[in-house]
């Protein structure tokens, strides 16, 4: 059953503004201590202890190769449910929640502020902004 | 019959499934006993089988109940002896318990197995009849009838019913099912004639028509002409008609067909259950086979002498529902448990004291009551260790399950391949995780296989190698450092390393280098690397290639190790270590780099610390590796630091600040001075300030060397195979910690094989020491030239350790230092002197309830007199059983020293003799001497025990220091004993020749130049002619490693060099029962 109505918690990764279902996001946290991993994959920035559960957090940035993100006060972990194991997306800014139509997301152009038009599922205009409706699948994805 | 499909079906196939494991072990151990039959046992195993055909029959399992019931006839023919178990009986027995096993795990299709073959076996017996072949028997026929007259051979019949039978009718088989795959729907229904034909103003005859012309009639209870015949008057009640019909008809639809009530029509599922129309609910009833209805001509009193009639085609249709039913039951009665009451009552008791030290402790926390807190934090500790411990051994199960289950396959297997193995176990009781021991058995199964395939020879192999032609394996389990071991060894072939690095070389496994510098010990580990086989023939039996590395994949996934030992010729050892639970291991705790890591006990062998004076001497470079002296042995050393890539850091004990580690070897040492440091180094240390800089330069670089933060850690870490050193910034306390995965992103990092969430919240990585060792590419340094020079430098430091005396040095005057052998010394204690008593002009002390003697060196000796102290130590001493006091002032010290003892200069009565000792002139005091001479009467004068012509006895006395050589000689000729002494075994072995039947005893020193003391007792403990002499060996050294050794070559006594009265209460003992 389809809705027709996606909500979406919205966020900044570098300068694009993206989105994702908020039914994939477990929680938003701001950042806390982690450990650092050494000789994991470059875009691993380090894991957590997410109430007993062992999380691995991402630079969201790097892994949509629009390189590191700036570390701020208002960074943010999105802790979202991937496989059966909890992953968390390191993001430069949250923003609103924004309800959007599906029948309204347009097909995903080749390159939103730097990001690959792969990692979209479409494309969602506002009023004043164009959000990009990030595939969460792709994007944790990795080719081994 | 129906099955029970409930509890009871349940309980009553876990316990005959237990039955039947010791069905198996027993059957097994009555094949042994052969003719010698022991009763007990073959009742057991009656018994066992009669429980199991009388639940079968309850629950409605025919076939086991049938297969049972037959083999339970031949053990009672065995029991009552008119039968002898021979292998070829108990074979047939065997099978027939695997197929037992194998219906009850798929119990719900039981009863359509065809088990003739195993019956016609088991009845072939039981009449002593030859066995027949094994080939596929032809069913046979069946003297029941089909209503519609077909031909009686090769007729296979099943009869459909319902589950109350009330509706029962046979029908051809085959029939049905080419019906059911044309897609019909079969029914089986009861027309009664009265109710449903009469009184519906039908007539029999329509039915008929009416039924054959919308299907296929297939079986009718009364042959449809008679039916069509049939006279009926109202009222009389006759039988009902029972059709199975086939038509293309649906269920909704088909009592248009009939008219009859819903509950009179049964659909025949495919699985040939049978669903009532009229129910919601299908009621599972397979059909049953034995139809009691059904007369036979065979005499044979059996009734399940029938075949039975459903082909092996019935499982093959069980649709997906059915087996989903089936393995839903066998994952429930996989998952579930045997656990002691007794443990469950602790788990309840637990429960209870944590909810209570809880209650306290949120009691505490509010009243902000820390004392309170704090104990109600220590008790909640203790019961959480407690409770996890509790609930760890509801899952522990002891490994017999899993041996016992080896018998039989040795067994089997070894009669495949005509070998005479013999399998020993030991430590049935050794207990593990549930999940480790359903995980292990495989990987074990696969090693005894292969070590009964590839490892025991054939026996004609093993004569004509001088072995006994059966071959032995050992199966071993126990608890060791919290873990379990497990070891499987054979007296096999062993394996051959050089045919393994050859193999390995080939298959580009491993590089020329390494093939070069291996040990012996890591060419048999080559075994496991993945891709390997060297069989000759790859037999189905183990495998091609993918067992060794398999098994060691399935044990690192179970967080073990596993190594192998061999000898060419002599045979293998297989080592796993396993961790007693998952979950939860102990590990310690290090820091590098500002964070910490776990490294788990199963790899931990111990920690070293090097301190910063030694640290140059004990590393060193082979290659570009460094390693490490460890007692005689090099080890191999890998700065974690550099492994995974973070910087090494010190904690500077003056400031308490960490900062970096600058060396870039662990032996480096540098100076300010020194060419190594560059100009941006001083630029930085000027930069950084007054008090830095002032720091820096009052650091000079012999300070630096002894730097305590120059310290290295060093933990050594073992991978099975392999042994390294890790060196680390700071060792932490070990831990019991919980593992948790990592996420995927990070499963492809090598070096990590988990992590854990230490006590302060914080992420610590668990650090997999095998794949650090191959990260870093670690190459055994153990085959180098280098090693073998360390190694045969101690080799030599240990020959030249002959005659280390162990020894306890004191002083009686102020500068006068004594020895005096340490074996003899039983304890020190410390008095004052004003305890001294002084009774009949000897002096004792009250001592443990009762007087202790007390003398002093200078009473018998002249030697300057005991310092007059207020402290005083006594040196007890036991003699002839009586314990005696050596009154003396420190410092006392043991030393272990080769010495060389001077027995002329300053001989005296009481002093045997002096040394030099930490630079002082020592003399060596003979407490036998003192002793006597203040107490003569407390020795029983040993007789010399002499030989027919009264003469003394004869003992030859190998020895090669002049010293204890004629001291242990004074001891024995004051005995009365005649010496033969000898300088060395050599000598003492042609002494032995030329005096042979003179001499009575042997005495032997063990560390002797030319032959040593173990050579000579083997010689002659081999020989004929001398074999009978006792031989008595004299040690020196407090603690002994070599005592097994020579209880090997036949030692028959250890005794210590300067303790008199023990070894010649020995030499008494062996001369008087010879």
């Amino acid at each position: 059953m389809t809705s027709r109505t996606l909500e979406m918690a919205t966020f900044y990764v570098g300068d694009a503004l993206c989105g994702m279902d908020i039914l994939n996001v477990q929680e938003i946290n701001k950042l806390m201590d982690m450990t650092t991993v050494p000789q994991a994959p470059d875009y691993v920035v380090g894991i957590l202890n997410l109430r007993g559960q062992i999380v691995t957090i991402i630079d969201l940035g790097k892994k949509l190769n629009l390189g590191k993100s700036e570390r701020s006060d208002m960074s943010r972990n999105i802790i979202v449910n991937a496989k059966d194991e909890y992953i968390g997306l390191l993001v430069s800014r949250i923003s609103d929640v924004v309800e959007a139509q599906w029948d309204k997301v347009e097909p995903p152009p080749a390159n939103i502020g730097g990001v690959q038009g792969k990692f979209f599922k479409g494309v969602y205009k506002t009023k004043d902004r164009l959000i990009g409706i990030l595939d969460v699948e792709k994007v944790l994805y990795n080719d081994k | 019959m129906t099955i029970q499909d409930d509890e009871t079906l349940q309980m009553y196939l876990e316990e005959s499934i237990e039955h039947l494991a010791d069905i198996e072990n027993d059957l097994l151990a009555i094949e042994e006993t052969g003719v010698d039959i022991d009763e007990d046992l073959v009742n057991k195993v009656y018994r066992a089988a009669h429980s199991i055909k009388g639940g079968a029959g309850f629950m409605g399992l025919t076939t086991i109940k049938d297969l049972t019931h037959e083999m339970e006839s031949i053990l009672g023919k065995i029991r009552s002896r008119e039968m002898v178990p021979t292998p070829e009986i108990v074979n047939v027995l065997l099978m027939a318990a695997d197929t037992l096993k194998a219906l009850m795990n798929d119990v719900f299709t039981s009863n359509e197995v065809d088990i003739a073959k195993h019956i016609d076996a088991l009845q072939a017996i039981a009449e002593g009849k030859p066995l027949p072949v094994p080939a596929k028997l032809q069913p046979d026929v069946v003297a029941g009838r089909t209503s519609d007259g077909q031909p009686e051979n090769d007729v296979k019949m099943v009869s459909v019913a319902t589950a109350d039978a009330g509706i029962a009718i046979e029908a051809d088989h085959a029939k049905v099912k080419n019906l059911i795959d044309e897609g019909k729907f079969i029914y089986l229904a009861r027309i009664d004639v009265v109710a449903d034909v009469l009184e519906k103003g039908k007539i029999p005859a329509t039915i008929i028509e009416e039924m054959e012309q919308t299907g296929t009639l297939i079986a009718c209870s009364i042959p449809p002409d008679q039916f069509r015949s049939m006279d009926l008057e109202r009222g009389r009640p006759s039988d009902p008609l029972i059709v199975l019909f086939a038509t293309i008809l649906k269920p909704e639809d088909i009592n248009v067909l009939f008219e009859i009530p819903k509950h009179q029509i049964h659909q025949v599922m495919p699985n040939m259950t049978v669903r009532c129309l009229g129910s919601e609910s299908p009621t599972p009833v397979p059909t049953t086979a034995t139809p009691e209805t059904v007369s036979t001509v065979r005499p044979n009193p059996n009734p399940a002498a029938q075949p039975k009639p459903s082909p092996a085609n019935a499982p093959a249709e069980t649709p997906p529902t059915m087996e989903l039913k089936t393995t839903a039951k066998k994952s429930e009665t996989e998952t579930s448990l045997r656990v002691h009451v007794s443990l469950l009552d602790q788990l309840m008791t637990l429960a209870g004291e944590l909810v209570l030290s809880r209650n306290q402790l949120l009691q505490s926390m509010t009243s902000e009551d820390q004392r309170g807190s704090e104990i109600a934090g220590q008790r909640i500790d203790l019961i959480t260790s407690e409770l996890q411990e509790a609930i760890m051994l509801t899952r522990m199960q002891s490994i017999g399950n899993v041996f016992n289950k080896f018998t039989r396959v040795v067994r089997d297997l070894s009669r495949s391949l005509e070998k005479k193995v013999d399998l020993h176990i030991e430590g049935k009781d050794v207990e593990l995780d549930k999940t480790i021991i359903e995980a292990i058995g495989d990987p074990l199964t696969h090693l005894v296989r292969n070590a009964v395939d590839h490892g025991i020879e054939l026996p004609g192999v093993r004569r004509g190698n001088g072995k006994n032609p059966v071959g032995k394996i050992f199966l071993k389990a126990y608890h060791e450092a919290g873990q379990v071991n497990i070891e499987i060894s054979d007296d096999g072939k062993g394996l051959n390393g050089q045919v393994l690095t050859q193999k390995a070389l080939e298959k580009g496994l491993i590089s020329e280098d390494q093939a070069k510098v291996m040990s012996d010990k890591e060419r048999t580990n080559l075994i496991f690397l993945p891709g390997f086989s060297t069989a000759e023939k790859v037999t189905d039996v183990s495998g091609r290639g993918v067992g060794m590395d398999v098994v060691k994949t399935n044990l690192d996934k179970l967080g073990g190790i596993i190594d192998i030992d061999s000898e060419l010729g002599k045979g293998s050892t297989i080592r796993i270590k396993l961790p007693l639970t998952l979950a939860i291991i102990p590990c310690q705790i290090v820091m590098t780099g500002n964070e910490r890591y776990a490294i788990p006990q199963v790899n931990l062998e111990e920690l070293l610390r090097i301190p910063a004076s030694q640290v140059k001497d004990r590393i060193e470079r082979v290659g570009d590796a460094e390693v490490v002296r460890l007692r005689g042995n090099l080890l191999p050393l890998i700065k974690l630091s550099d492994e995974i890539g973070t910087d090494a850091v010190y904690v500077d004990p003056k400031t308490g600040n960490k900062n970096l580690d600058r060396r870039k070897t662990l032996s480096d040492r540098r100076s300010k001075k020194s060419p190594l440091v560059t100009d941006s180094d001083t630029e930085t240390s000027k930069i950084e300030g007054e008090n830095e800089r002032v720091e820096t330069e009052a650091r000079q670089s012999e300070d630096r060397r002894y730097h305590a933060t120059s310290a290295l850690n060093v933990v050594v870490v073992s991978t099975g195979a392999m042994k390294y050193g890790l060196v680390v910034d700071e060792l932490h306390d070990s831990e019991e910690i919980v593992v948790k995965p990592l996420g995927r992103d990070l499963k492809s990092c090598k070096g990590y094989a988990g992590a854990t969430i230490m006590g302060d919240g914080r992420v610590a990585l668990i650090l997999d020491v095998a794949n650090l060792a191959q990260v870093a590419g670690l190459t055994s340094i153990e085959g180098s030239s280098r090693a073998a020079e360390v190694a045969a430098e101690n080799l030599r430091t240990i020959r030249e350790q002959k005659d280390r005396q162990s020894l306890l040095v004191f002083r009686s005057a102020e500068n006068e230092q004594f020895a005096a052998p340490l074996n003899m010394v039983e304890r020190i204690e410390k008095i004052k002197a004003s305890d001294i008593e002084s009774l009949g002009g000897k002096r004792v002390i009250r001592y443990r309830g009762g007087s202790l003697p007390l003398f002093s060196v200078d009473e018998v000796a002249m030697v300057r007199p005991l310092a007059e102290v207020d402290d005083l130590l006594v040196i007890v001493f036991i003699l002839s059983g009586k314990e005696i006091g050596l009154l003396a002032i420190g410092p006392v010290d043991a030393v272990e020293l080769a010495i060389d003892v001077d027995g002329q200069t300053l001989k005296q009565a009481g002093i045997m003799g002096s040394a030099i000792i930490n630079d002082h002139t020592t003399l060596m005091i003979d407490v036998y001497e003192i002793v006597q001479t203040l107490n003569p009467q407390w020795f029983e004068k040993m007789e010399a025990v002499t030989n027919d012509e009264g003469e003394a006895a004869k003992i030859l006395f190998a020895e090669d220091s002049n010293f204890f050589r004629n001291q242990v000689k004074s001891y024995m000729e004051d005995e009365g004993y005649t010496v033969i002494e000898a300088e060395d075994g050599a000598i003492a072995w042609d002494l032995l020749q030329q005096h042979a039947d003179e001499i009575s005893l042997v005495v032997t020193d063990i560390e002797m130049p030319e032959m040593n003391g173990f050579e000579l007792t083997r010689r002659i403990k081999t020989s004929n002619a001398y074999a009978h002499l006792p031989v008595i060996a004299l040690t020196t050294l407090a603690g002994e490693d070599n005592i097994e050794e020579g209880r090997q070559v036949g030692i028959d006594d250890y005794q210590i060099k300067l303790d008199r009265e023990n070894l010649l209460r020995s030499i008494c003992g062996f001369l008087t029962s010879m």
